[in-house]
């Protein structure tokens, strides 16, 4: 007889615990996490921010939200610009990005919280730097430049990194260089 | 007759390569006499201390998933990472416990005893919490606030010290003070945050000619 007791008391213990665990599960569920995410397809073209005899400096806005339903942090991001030299080796890349709400100019990028539903615009600036110190002849023949978008977000949970991509196209910066 | 004046003290950005201390007596040491009460942002104290960590460096445990999905969004101890860091230094089992007698005391209209248990927690800024480059990092509360605070006396010869946690919501608590400082009195003088927002920029304050005033 008392096993069957202490066997109805650990059943009913582990029952317990199962249930609690359930309860907390669909609460998390109820609660939610951050969304944050950078929306690349509603960014603005590339225009001039600075230019010179040797390299030509250009920026664009990309919007980002969080959809989700509780704070996220946008802890670190940096964009990565693709141009090997393979595709293209007349020019120097080099890439930084800034919240536009924080302006910086120092390539660091400021952890930022985003509240539910709100959102704001990362600045993603580009220096292309023509290696014979000419970048209007140096940019002859560039082809396009995807960038990646580096974010590592965290809320609730655990933190997680991911990329979007935007891109740098070849009449943006024919524009850009008869301004 | 001498008045009570809070005289902030603009440094850079300290980093735990910098000893507090040495900081003090480099940027306000001129301008400390031995009636004043130098006070010195808790935040500051514990990065000059190494006090701090990386959310990626934590392993963070199921009590800590647990229990920080029932603390305020805007709370450092919202996310896992905070909360583990938190349960780091005060252990796992303790904080946990904190937040059993906490829930069990709010059902009695008794606020704030979770955080009154788990200290850590309530001294942890999260990330975006302290300004760059610690604005990546969890910053936790001061190591030996009484200890700081008496290296800080006993190096500048000034009246008194105090190792305090301030913000602009009108919180005002003092961490650590040398022998024979009153922490309610400085507390109050120090509510409207004379450090500002970004503590880290004006992270000491010298309230001159306390001694005189208070008459000691």
């Amino acid at each position: 007889m008392w096993f069957y007791n202490i066997l109805t008391v650990v059943v009913s213990i582990i029952v317990a615990i199962a249930v609690l665990y359930l309860l907390f599960r669909l609460f998390a569920l109820k609660q939610g996490d951050e969304k944050v995410i950078l929306l690349p397809k509603r960014a603005t073209n590339f225009q001039v921010s600075d230019r010179n005899f040797e390299s030509i400096t250009l920026f664009c806005d990309v919007p980002f939200v969080n959809k989700g339903r509780q704070n996220g942090t946008i802890m670190d991001l940096f964009p990565r610009p693709l141009l090997p030299e393979e595709q293209f080796d007349s020019v120097k890349v080099d890439a930084w990005a800034m919240d536009i709400n924080r302006p910086r100019h120092d390539g660091y990028f400021e952890a930022v919280i985003i509240k539910p539903r709100k959102g704001g615009t990362i600045r993603v600036y580009v220096t292309l730097i023509g290696k014979s110190g000419n970048i209007r002849e140096d940019i002859k023949g560039f082809p396009y430049m995807n960038i990646d978008i580096y974010y590592q977000v965290v809320g609730r949970e655990d933190y997680h990194i991911d990329k979007q991509r935007i891109r740098l196209t070849p009449e943006e910066v024919e524009a850009a260089l008869g301004q | 007759m001498a008045e009570l004046e809070l005289v902030c003290v603009p440094t850079r950005i300290l980093t735990d390569n910098d000893d507090i201390v040495d900081a003090i007596v480099e940027y306000g040491g001129h301008n400390i006499g031995p009636e004043d009460i130098v006070c010195v942002a808790e935040s500051v104290v514990a990065i000059t201390q190494g006090n701090f960590t990386r959310p990626e460096e934590l392993d963070v445990c199921w009590q800590a998933r647990l229990i920080n999905r029932f603390i305020h969004p805007d709370g450092s101890m919202a996310s896992i990472y905070g909360m583990q860091a938190a349960m780091d230094v005060d252990g796992k089992w303790k904080v946990l416990g904190a937040f059993i007698l906490g829930a069990i005391a709010k059902i009695f209209r008794k606020p704030g005893v979770f955080y009154a248990i788990a200290r850590a927690a309530s001294l942890a800024d999260d990330v975006t919490g302290t300004m760059p480059p610690f604005d990546k990092h969890i910053v936790h509360g001061p190591k030996n606030p009484d200890k700081v605070a008496e290296k800080i006396v006993s190096r500048t010869g000034c009246y008194g010290a105090v190792v305090a946690d301030v913000n602009d919501l009108k919180r005002s608590a003092i961490l650590g003070t040398s022998r024979g400082i009153d922490a309610k009195k400085i507390a109050q003088l120090l509510i409207d945050n004379p450090f500002g927002n970004d503590s880290q920029m004006t992270p000491i304050v010298i309230i001159k000619n306390y001694a005189s005033v208070s008459g000691k």
